[in-house]
């Protein structure tokens, strides 16, 4: 029965990379910050907590630094969480208006977009986003 | 030790032949992805995170699947299937199960016989298909964690893209799994079956897959 063991080593962690990754709660707390740095309107926090490539498209799209660009931007009020996709490097977060997609870096999770909103059933039209 | 190397060489040559390809593999498709990841802006993924990642799992599982359903297929439907001329195929008459006595169980076992085939009953029944039975077994497994992987590492793109992700029933009735999968199914099939046929006329001198050089096109279940 070597090969049984064997095969399952293999086989496991293939399996569970495509179940839950334990980043939830992480991915749901700088959700939490972006919101409440956004409800402060500490645009300062808001820009620390975005992922490099969103941060540089906001400045290059307003033309001014990210804490400028961001005061500009009109983002929606989120509303109650609904839920949390993680997969990979790549999570979505639901709110009952507003739904944010964050992106995992070497120090945590970062806003890759925010302030999107549906339009099915091309993708999310996002008031922050990069790439 | 040199007699065992010899006299295990097939299996030892190709164990060593598939772990030099795993990693070739492995190292390609971090750097493929880590290509990917700076074109969107995203973080560089170590090697570590690659090898736990539904991307790796799903490159190396949908190949796995394919090869397994493959030699299934061989396996079983050669119990019926014949193939005239073909040394990979039995002589037209054998077709079917065969005799108790050209199979050696019941009445014919041997003293050498394998103690599940001797034990007759439910034991020499599951015997005579475990083959088939693991084949299959592996290769549904590895479809299952091809499906897992496969939907987690669709999921991760749909992310990127801005799309909210689907479940995994949406994902297998999905265009992607079905891509994935089929686009191995038939290149394996393709390759079985011209074997077989190129088989009969072609000839490889020394080779168990191919009759011997000076036997007639006409003969079938011959092995060199």
């Amino acid at each position: 029965m070597r090969w049984w063991v064997t095969a399952m080593a293999l086989l496991l962690p293939m399996v569970l990379s495509g179940c839950a990754t334990g980043h939830e709660d992480a991915v749901r707390d700088r959700a939490a910050d972006f919101q409440e740095a956004v409800a402060a309107r500490d645009w300062a926090r808001a820009c620390a907590v975005l992922a490099p490539e969103t941060r540089t498209e906001l400045e290059a799209a307003a033309k001014a630094p990210c804490a400028e660009a961001m005061a500009e931007e009109t983002l929606p009020t989120p509303g109650a969480l609904e839920r949390v996709d993680v997969f990979g490097t790549m999570a979505e977060v639901r709110f009952q208006s507003e739904t944010m997609f964050l992106a995992r870096f070497d120090d945590g999770w970062r806003l890759f977009a925010a302030g999107c909103t549906p339009q099915q059933p091309k993708p999310y039209d996002c008031a922050v986003h990069g790439g | 030790m040199r007699r065992f190397l010899k006299e295990n060489s097939l299996s030892l040559i190709f164990g060593l032949l598939f772990l030099a390809a795993l990693v070739g593999q492995a190292f390609a498709g971090w750097h493929q992805l880590n290509d990917q990841q700076f074109a969107e802006g995203l973080d560089q993924i170590s090697l570590g995170r690659y090898l736990t990642s539904a991307s790796f799992a799903v490159d190396v599982t949908e190949n796995w699947q394919s090869e397994y359903l493959q030699f299934l297929l061989f396996i079983v439907l050669t119990v019926w299937l014949v193939q005239r001329g073909s040394p990979e195929s039995k002589p037209v008459e054998h077709a079917g199960k065969e005799s108790d006595e050209r199979q050696k169980v019941g009445a014919y076992v041997r003293p050498d016989s394998p103690a599940m085939a001797r034990a007759g009953g439910l034991r020499a029944a599951l015997y005579s298909r475990s083959l088939g039975i693991v084949m299959g077994a592996i290769f549904v497994l590895s479809w299952f964690v091809q499906s897992v992987s496969g939907w987690a590492a669709y999921n991760e793109t749909r992310l990127e893209q801005l799309r909210d992700p689907i479940t995994w029933g949406a994902y297998l009735i999905h265009s992607d799994f079905w891509s994935r999968t089929l686009q191995n199914w038939q290149s394996e099939f393709l390759a079985v079956g011209s074997m077989a046929v190129f088989a009969i006329y072609l000839r490889q001198r020394g080779s168990p897959e191919s009759k011997p050089v000076g036997s007639s096109h006409e003969a079938t279940g011959v092995e060199g």
